[in-house]
Parts: structure tokens; sequence; C-alpha cells
């Protein structure tokens, strides 16, 4: 569990950038819901009120609007899969061993905005890896995570076996590492249902990954006014930088402006 | 369209997705659970934090009724007596059971800041907490 500061502080400087530009990331959607019309007669005619003296009346059959859809598919993007797009998943399908990460953590029932939306905010999808704290790769998994991470995955879906590094070196090799993040994405989602939060978000999963599930379980479920100081020990949160004054919003915020519109998505999916 | 007129759209419709991007889950109390209290579980904080660790969660007042799931580090507990060594708890989904009683102790406010935890309804439909 690595949280990198530095680089969330930056970016939330780029919050306000990256909203303004919700409205042109909304706009391909509202035009994929455009139909095409034709038209088999005449459009609807305003009919005179006052009919003028000495013109014959004509009356026009009104025509039937047939409706033609321009495409039956969900788009066509460039993506190797039909994952849902996100701010993370393209950061992640930029890398070599994105396309291959998104089809693994759909095999398990990932969404792989989720695991996307991890390895973002851990390392930039590996951009800034080298904590020098003994995690490692991408998604900034330690040894332990990392075992216990792709004990479950396999155990979901022995095929993936045929994916994977074995041993250690696994840990250096990232379509490894991916599967074990989203093995251990699934072992945060059960845990998180198990205590009640139904549906973990991306963001309900960082609560855990954050602060551990007893801490990350009672954030999900606790109003946003709330100072992470009446939960969590001041202790803790110094020794990772986040001012006990911060608020629970604050910090989804902050999480919020490094994945963007994948905040709120489930994790499974 | 302006450009003045279309510069002003955009800021009112990024104003707008803000709220709805950054505090989806901005979670606000509805009214307060009656004859619950927030308790706290009797771990060390390194425990509390170990994945591995979980404070077990079952449908009756004794060590051999079946498992309902597993608690918080605050837990929403009946201000009932204890029975048979067990106190009546509600999972965060409102799901009912019970802990025994060796795992609670007292909430205190880890950051001694003054609020108060009140067990509540939340605005998502679960259980929660508000801090005041």
């Amino acid at each position: 569990m690595i949280t990198n500061l530095p680089l969330r502080r930056a970016w939330r400087t780029s919050l306000i950038a990256r909203y303004a530009m919700l409205p042109m990331l909304l706009a391909p959607g509202l035009a994929f819901a455009q139909v095409s019309a034709t038209l088999d007669g005449a459009p609807v005619q305003v009919t005179p009120f006052v009919p003028e003296l000495g013109v014959p009346t004509i009356e026009i059959p009104q025509g039937t609007v047939n409706t033609t859809s321009t495409g039956s598919g969900p788009g066509t993007g460039s993506g190797s899969s039909g994952a849902s797009g996100s701010d993370a998943l393209d950061t992640m399908l930029a890398q070599s061993w994105g396309n291959a990460a998104i089809a693994n953590a759909e095999a398990l029932g990932v969404n792989p905005s989720a695991l996307a939306a991890t390895c973002v905010i851990e390392s930039g999808c590996g951009a800034n890896v080298g904590s020098g704290s003994g995690a490692q790769g991408p998604f900034q998994m330690y040894p332990a995570a990392f075992q216990e991470g792709l004990q479950t995955a396999l155990a979901a879906d022995p095929s993936l076996a045929s994916e994977i590094v074995q041993g250690s070196a696994g840990m250096n090799d990232p379509t490894t590492e991916a599967i074990a993040a989203s093995g251990y994405l699934m072992q945060a989602n059960q845990t998180l249902q198990n205590m009640g939060v139904s549906n973990p978000t991306v963001l309900d999963a960082r609560s855990y990954y954050e602060f551990g599930p007893t801490y990350g379980s009672e954030i999900a479920s606790s109003i946003g006014t709330t100072p992470l100081s009446s939960i969590v020990p001041p202790s803790y949160l110094a020794n990772n930088g986040i001012s006990p004054t911060e608020t629970i919003s604050q910090w989804q915020s902050s999480v919020a402006a490094q994945i963007g519109n994948t905040a709120n998505q489930t994790v499974l999916g | 369209m302006s450009l003045k007129r279309i510069i002003v759209s955009t800021i009112i419709a990024a104003t707008c997705a803000i709220p709805l991007a950054a505090h989806a889950q901005n979670l606000t109390a509805l009214h307060p659970l009656i004859g619950y209290e927030c308790m706290a579980l009797n771990l060390s904080q390194q425990q509390l934090m170990d994945p591995s660790i979980h404070v077990p969660i079952v449908n009756g007042p004794n060590a051999s009724a079946p498992l309902v799931g597993y608690a918080s580090a605050t837990v929403i507990a009946s201000v009932s007596p204890p029975t048979n060594g067990f106190r009546r708890v509600l999972r965060l989904d409102g799901v009912p059971g019970w802990i025994e009683t060796k795992y609670l102790k007292p909430w205190v406010n880890p950051g001694g800041n003054g609020q108060r935890c009140i067990p509540s309804a939340m605005s998502n439909g679960r259980d929660g907490f508000n801090f005041q």
C-alpha cells in the first residue's frame, strides 16, 4: 500500500481543467443517442387558418417517419474489449501490457476501469515506479499482497496460470502483477461486502487500500464532512502525509481528481 | 452563438458536473438509529489495518452461530445489555447480528477533536455514522 501524495496533490491542481472537459467528454455519448430518420412523404403541413379567396384547397398527405439506426454496436473505439470507457482506462490502455490486463480483469469479473484506477493512483501506470519502500511495479504491490492477490485470481480462473510469470520474477512482469492486482480487488470487494458495503465502488476500494478494511469500510459509511481524524488515528494520517483536518469528501475528491469518472464505478462488472 | 455565451455555458456545465463526479459519495445522515450507539473494536491499530484479521458478526448470541459478516472499526451496537457475552449489532447494510463483547470497547474519538459518533441511517440507503 503506497500513498503517492505528491502525485495526488499535483493532480488536484488540474481538477478544474479536467471538469471543464466534461461537456466535451459527454458529447460523444449524446451523438451515439441520435438516430437518423427519413420521410416517406411530405413533412407535417401548416394548415392556413383563413383560406385565401379564389385559391383551391389542396390537401397533402402527411408523411410517416421511418427511423434507421446508424449502428448496432457500442461504438467503434480502439480498445480491444467491451470495457466501459474511463479516464484511467485510457492511461492503462496506453501501456504495452494494457490490453492483456483488461482482458484478464474481465475474465475475473473485475471492472477494468477499477484495475486501471489502481495503477493510475499507485504509479501513473508505470510512470512513477520506484518508491524504494519494497512495493514494486505499476501497481506498487508488496510481496504478501502480490501473492494473496495472485492466489485469489488463479483460484477464480485457473486458466490464467498460462499468462503469468512464475515465482518472484512475476512481480516485475506487469501482466502478472495486473492479474494479482485484480485478485486483490476481488478480495477488497468481498471483504467490504461482508461488512455491509454493498456493491463497493472504486472509491470504497481505495479506502480499503489506504486505511485498511475496518477503517475503510467505516469511511465508506460516514458523512462526507467528517474529518478523517475522527476515524483514523492521527499518527497514521501523519505518517502518510494526510492532514488531520482533511475530511472524507476532500480525500475522496483528491482520489477522484486522479482517476476521473472511474471513482464511482463499481469494482466488479 | 457568441464565444462569450459558449464560455459561460461551458463553465455552467462544468460547475454542475463537479458535484456529480467529485462528491457522488458525499454521504449525509438522515436520522439517528434509536437504541444504538457507536462502539470500537478492541484491537490494536496494527490489527485494524491488517486485511487478514476479521472480527466476526454471527446471527445469534453464541460462538457456534452462523457467520453474518465482519465488523468495521466502529460498530453500530445496541444499547441493550449483552446476552451470553454477545452484544447485538447492525452490519453496515442494516443486517442484524451479534459480536462477542471481548471484541468491543467504548468508542473514543481517535483524533480527540470533540466530535461524537452517532449511528445513523444514511443517504445511500445503508446504515453508517454521523460525526458531530
